[in-house]
């Protein structure tokens, strides 16, 4: 829902003047221990709402193939040496009305990052969530 | 003193009628399974399977009935990992992580496997030694780590720092030391000098961060090394690790396998990541040359004309995903023309098996009738049926 939220605001803002993405990594954005409830770093909370591009291997959650509307960004192709880590995915929503092609290599991503925990049923879902502005 | 009394008698009451409800509700182990699978956000599914393998026998009955009906493949890779993450053990759990270790043909015996090794039992060290040479670089990990937590065979664990895979001696090496075992420390400050990559996939870096994390830990300083930055970059940091970890270990200092150094220019290649059969790596540089594995252990030239043929036929059609991937998968890539296709099991078309089978052929000219195998006995899991 929020990041449903988050998309219609990127779209609200894709009309507004905006700066040049920074670039950022998987290896930063997963440069801490996480422990739930426990305050995220400044390394990565100072990218909260900023617009940034990351790259990475593109995934569905539920394992959904084709032209889909949500995915997520790992930091690997790969997953079998160990599943990715809260801090290892960003989970990513398509602009209203969008879709993307699971692509079968790296995919460079842009868009607005919110860096909070997320909780559903009182689990934390998410500690990245992007709206979507390119993918390429 | 009769009011306090029976305040209390109302609020031990209290106590225990939530916690018998909330019983109640732990032990519905069906729709816990089923949502541990099916569920369509990842975090809650593997919150379900926590819960399920922190059960232990207690839900195995249920967890059975569910591959029974769904296959063994249904069970996924989220669920098995569940297991190395908790200490359930007992007798009908064991067994059902060492039939699933067992079975060749199951997607994640390797993350079973860690799940066995993580219990420290020994009664599965022979079954860690017998999984030392396994295909799967994912099971030698576990089986080196199985024994490195049981504190036993130390040499058997030493001899996987010289392992063909760099992702296996890095694995171990933070396993030894994490078991205050310090002859780990050369392959993680060697392993901070990696940079190598296959094509898109970045196991170098990635593995220069992970052993970065470690040797932060036990320095309990950063050494001013600079996550993401070339080695170049960060040669002084890594000065002072090795410094570091030579003083700590004196004459126990062994040189460790050199950081794999790549100058050439790859056009293209074929991946097969597979948890089951082990993982296969090609790929070829403009000028002919055909490199085998993530440091390019095994390389064949190819001649002109030999070349030239191979490139009547492109190796796949544009970029796409083909089948569904769970885990095993075949990827083809390259620059010109251009293809990045991705194949689940028995979902390649023809005209990539032809020109990989092309491959192979070129390769078993050049008297390189191993590594041509290697390509052709991988082949049948991805062909179209």
């Amino acid at each position: 829902m929020k990041i449903a939220l988050h998309s219609l605001l990127a779209v609200f803002l894709l009309g507004s003047p905006v700066d040049d993405p920074e670039e950022i990594n998987f290896a930063e954005l997963s440069n801490f221990d996480y422990e739930e409830g426990k305050d995220l770093p400044k390394s990565v909370t100072k990218h909260h709402e900023k617009l940034v591009t990351v790259g990475g291997f593109m995934a569905t959650e539920d394992g959904t193939e084709g032209d889909v509307e949500y995915f997520i960004l790992v930091n690997d192709a790969c997953g079998c040496e160990g599943t990715p880590k809260l801090n290892e995915m960003i989970f990513c929503a398509m602009p209203e009305g969008k879709t993307v092609n699971i692509k079968p290599g790296t995919a460079s991503v842009t868009g607005t990052i919110y860096v909070e925990e997320e909780k559903e049923e009182g689990v934390v879902v998410s500690l990245y969530t992007m709206a979507v502005d390119s993918v390429k | 003193m009769v009011r306090i009394q029976l305040v209390l008698v109302v609020g031990l009451f209290a106590f225990v009628a939530p916690s018998q409800e909330t019983s109640a509700k732990a032990t519905d182990w069906k729709s816990t399974v089923e949502k541990a699978h099916k569920h369509r956000r990842v975090m809650l599914r593997r919150a379900a399977s926590r819960k399920v393998a922190a059960a232990g026998d207690a839900a195995i009955a249920v967890v059975r009935a569910f591959e029974k009906k769904n296959g063994r493949t249904a069970i996924s890779l989220d669920f098995v990992t569940a297991y190395g993450r908790v200490n359930s053990s007992g007798p009908a759990t064991l067994a059902l992580l060492e039939e699933w270790t067992r079975d060749r043909s199951f997607y994640w015996r390797s993350q079973a496997l860690q799940a066995l090794a993580n219990r420290r039992l020994k009664h599965y060290q022979k079954l860690f030694i017998s999984r030392l040479t396994d295909a799967a670089y994912l099971t030698r990990i576990q089986a080196g780590r199985g024994l490195c937590l049981l504190g036993v065979e130390r040499d058997r664990v030493l001899a996987l720092l010289k392992d063909v895979d760099p992702r296996v001696r890095l694995r171990v090496a933070i396993c030894l030391i994490e078991e205050k075992d310090d002859r780990g420390l050369p392959t993680l400050v060697e392993a901070l000098r990696q940079e190598a990559g296959f094509l898109d996939y970045a196991w170098g870096k990635v593995g220069a961060h992970t052993a970065f994390k470690t040797l932060r830990k036990v320095a309990s300083e950063t050494m001013g090394f600079l996550i993401g930055e070339p080695a170049k970059k960060n040669h002084e940091a890594i000065a002072r690790f090795e410094a570091f970890a030579r003083k700590r270990l004196g004459e126990r200092w062994v040189d460790p396998v050199q950081a794999f150094r790549d100058e050439a220019i790859y056009r293209g290649g074929a991946a097969i990541r597979s948890c089951r059969n082990g993982d296969l790596f090609v790929r070829f540089t403009t000028d002919r040359r055909i490199v085998f594995g993530l440091e390019a252990r095994n390389k064949v030239e190819l001649s002109d004309d030999t070349w030239a043929k191979l490139w009547n036929n492109a190796p796949g059609k544009g970029k796409g995903v083909r089948g569904k991937v769970i885990c095993d998968y075949l990827r083809v890539m390259c620059e010109n023309p251009t293809v990045d296709e991705k194949f689940s099991t028995g979902a390649m078309p023809k005209n990539s098996t032809d020109w990989l089978l092309a491959l192979a052929k070129a390769i078993e000219k050049n008297g390189r009738q191993d590594l041509a195998k290697q390509i052709r006995s991988r082949l049948p899991q991805f062909t179209v049926r």
